[in-house]
């Protein structure tokens, strides 16, 4: 096999190598080529002691050509990752949710009690409004306006209560593994 | 010789003929497989390999009637992991010896 042969068949088997490297690889291999002669040989014995150049392509791929690639551009080593050695994750937890997170989830808590103790307040209100409206006599159309308002109010109040409830428990949730994550991880 | 023996210890032979020398690839690949059954052209995805990994650097140099000629270097990494790698060689072998010992 002449040196063009060689050099061909190589190239066709590094195929989906990005330009460069192939470049590079058919570069390095001519080099080799070119000391082989000033020492002696022909192209063929070249070749010959070179191995098949399918085989060669193939250890050539098979060096994951795209990490290699990367890795020679950037010669500066990438700096490692410097992890803290002191992780002030539990301390900042644990003294956030002492004066601000605990004390907040508090009013919150108690401002939805309050909202759950209305609502079934007015519940109640109506329910005694209904039954009283039959022995209202002339006041029953108000009465009976009166209630249909209430129980807008109701109905209004109640759905509310239930999304503040739903996102209640879904934040506390997030919260919770905020808190963990930091814990874990520090700031 | 068995290529899987081969395939293992080659990073580790060409690391341990750049500790004597910086050399470029056709003298490490005449080298290597002057002494060892190999394909001259194994050395260079080899060399390549442990350039990307910073086990070896590259530079130019002029050659007395010719292109100038790719040199490598071992680097204090390549350094290291040749160290690492002739200390677990030596145990492994010894390991092997042991199981392998008496048997014809």
């Amino acid at each position: 096999m002449t040196k063009k042969e060689y050099l061909d068949s190589l190239s066709a088997g590094l195929g989906t190598m990005p330009y460069n490297d192939v470049k590079e690889i058919l570069a390095e291999i001519e080099e080799h080529f070119a000391s082989g002669i000033i020492a002696g040989k022909s192209e063929a014995e070249i070749s010959e002691s070179l191995g098949d150049p399918k085989e060669l392509a193939m250890a050539y791929m098979d060096g994951n050509e795209v990490k290699i690639r990367s890795a020679l551009k950037k010669t500066a080593p990438a700096p490692e990752k410097v992890s803290p050695k002191y992780n002030n994750g539990p301390i900042f937890v644990v003294l956030f949710n002492l004066f601000l997170a605990i004390p907040l989830w508090l009013v919150l808590f108690t401002i939805l009690l309050a909202g759950i103790a209305i609502d079934v307040a007015v519940l109640a209100g109506l329910a005694a409004l209904v039954i009283g409206i039959p022995s209202a006599g002339a006041f029953i159309p108000g009465l009976i306006i009166l209630a249909l308002s209430i129980l807008f109010f109701a109905v209004f109040l109640t759905c509310l209560l239930i999304l503040l409830i739903k996102y209640f428990f879904k934040g506390t949730g997030m919260y919770i593994n905020w808190n963990r994550k930091v814990w874990n991880e520090g700031l | 010789m068995n290529t899987q023996f081969k395939k293992g210890v080659l990073d580790m032979c060409v690391l341990a003929v750049l500790s004597k020398g910086d050399s470029y690839g056709y003298d490490l690949a005449e080298e290597l497989s002057s002494r060892i059954q190999i394909a001259d052209g194994t050395v260079y995805p080899l060399l390549r390999k442990l350039a990307s990994s910073g086990e070896v650097s590259t530079y130019l140099k002029e050659s007395s009637g010719g292109p100038p000629r790719k040199y490598y270097s071992l680097t204090d990494k390549g350094r290291e992991r040749l160290t690492n790698d002739i200390r677990e060689w030596n145990e492994f072998t010894e390991l092997v010896s042991g199981i392998i010992g008496g048997v014809q």
